[in-house]
């Protein structure tokens, strides 16, 4: 139990793309990424309805309950 | 000859078609279909990144960022605002700050919202994006997008992926013979009869998805749509004869075998 308390401790809930995800406290969005081993080809993302550009993803950090949107190019006319 | 180009705001193209990258039955036909037609500009759309399922395959591993230019569209957005901040995303992707400006409240025919795109349009080019926007065929409409420097103005031909074809044919007449900018029909195309139909009018291009992508056989309709579009240019620059009530013989009247004199 009190391993289990000190790891929630460690972790956050955010809501990314519409999903709550649990990461480590302190996490930037490229920490997210690696955590998901996503390695997209082009993406952009929006914190809290800030547009953060992909050189920008090591250097932002999440927080507890932000709102993390990630987005990538699809097939559309 | 001078070389026929089409330049669109700042960019300068040899291909008149452009194509869409979606509704294709894989990823292949659509990387073949876009070969095939020879097309220099695709459209794509901007989605929510798939967190749950990293390694799968994407359109980018399919598609030639190098080769074409792509031009990012606002299809989902119902209003200005969201229009707006998907063209901020697209540029803030690194993707050319052009945008097919696409607002879209209404599910059913799909059919553009006059004036919330005219106000979308306003503020994208004062943040200096080349706006190209889908609207109804709206002679009136397509000069006011002029009016605040829309680079193109594209008429739908049709409802989009209907494949009816051209039935708003004599506004989108009205919407070419007063444009000082790019008319792209864009939307309704069903066959290349109708881009070349288009393309004989005066359309600068034709902009297409579900026609090639839904095609039984993809690759050999983009081919097909690609000459349709050839031709209907081609046509259209050399001058089509004028229409007559009567018949006109395509032979001598004279000299016939067997006549009296």
């Amino acid at each position: 139990m009190a391993e289990d308390a000190a790891s929630q401790a460690k972790l956050m809930t955010i809501v990314a793309n519409g999903q709550p995800w649990h990461v480590p406290r302190e996490s930037t969005i490229a920490d997210f990424l690696g955590q998901l081993a996503l390695t997209p080809g082009r993406v952009v993302a929006m914190l809290d309805g800030t547009i953060i550009p992909r050189e920008r993803f090591a250097e932002t950090r999440l927080h507890e309950g932000c709102r993390l949107e990630l987005v990538t190019m699809v097939g559309g006319g | 000859m001078t070389e026929d180009l089409l330049t669109i705001g700042s960019r300068t193209f040899r291909s008149r078609l452009l194509l869409g990258t979606g509704k294709y039955r894989s990823f292949e036909e659509m990387q073949q279909s876009l070969e095939t037609s020879g097309t220099e500009v695709v459209t794509v759309a901007l989605r929510r990144l798939d967190l749950s399922h990293p390694g799968q395959p994407t359109l980018l591993d399919y598609l030639d960022t190098e080769r074409y230019t792509i031009l990012p569209n606002t299809a989902g957005c119902k209003t200005a605002e969201e229009a707006i901040q998907i063209a901020h995303l697209a540029a803030a992707m690194g993707l050319p700050r052009w945008v097919k400006l696409e607002v879209i409240p209404d599910p059913d025919y799909l059919l553009p919202d006059p004036i919330a795109t005219l106000e979308a349009t306003r503020q994208l080019v004062k943040e200096g994006f080349e706006v190209l926007p889908y609207i109804n065929a709206d002679p009136v409409l397509a000069r006011r997008l002029q009016e605040v420097g829309a680079v193109t103005v594209m008429p739908l031909g049709s409802p989009i992926g209907s494949g009816q074809g051209l039935l708003n044919l004599p506004q989108i007449q009205i919407i070419i013979e007063q444009a000082r900018v790019p008319v792209i029909v864009d939307a309704g195309i069903g066959a290349p009869s109708d881009a070349a139909f288009a393309m004989e009018l005066g359309a600068a291009a034709c902009l297409i998805n579900t026609a090639v992508a839904q095609a039984g056989n993809p690759v050999l309709m983009a081919r097909a749509m690609k000459l349709a579009i050839e031709a209907g240019r081609a046509a259209f620059l050399a001058g089509r004869i004028p229409r007559r009530p009567q018949a006109a013989a395509s032979s001598p009247l004279t000299g016939l075998v067997g006549s009296p004199s």
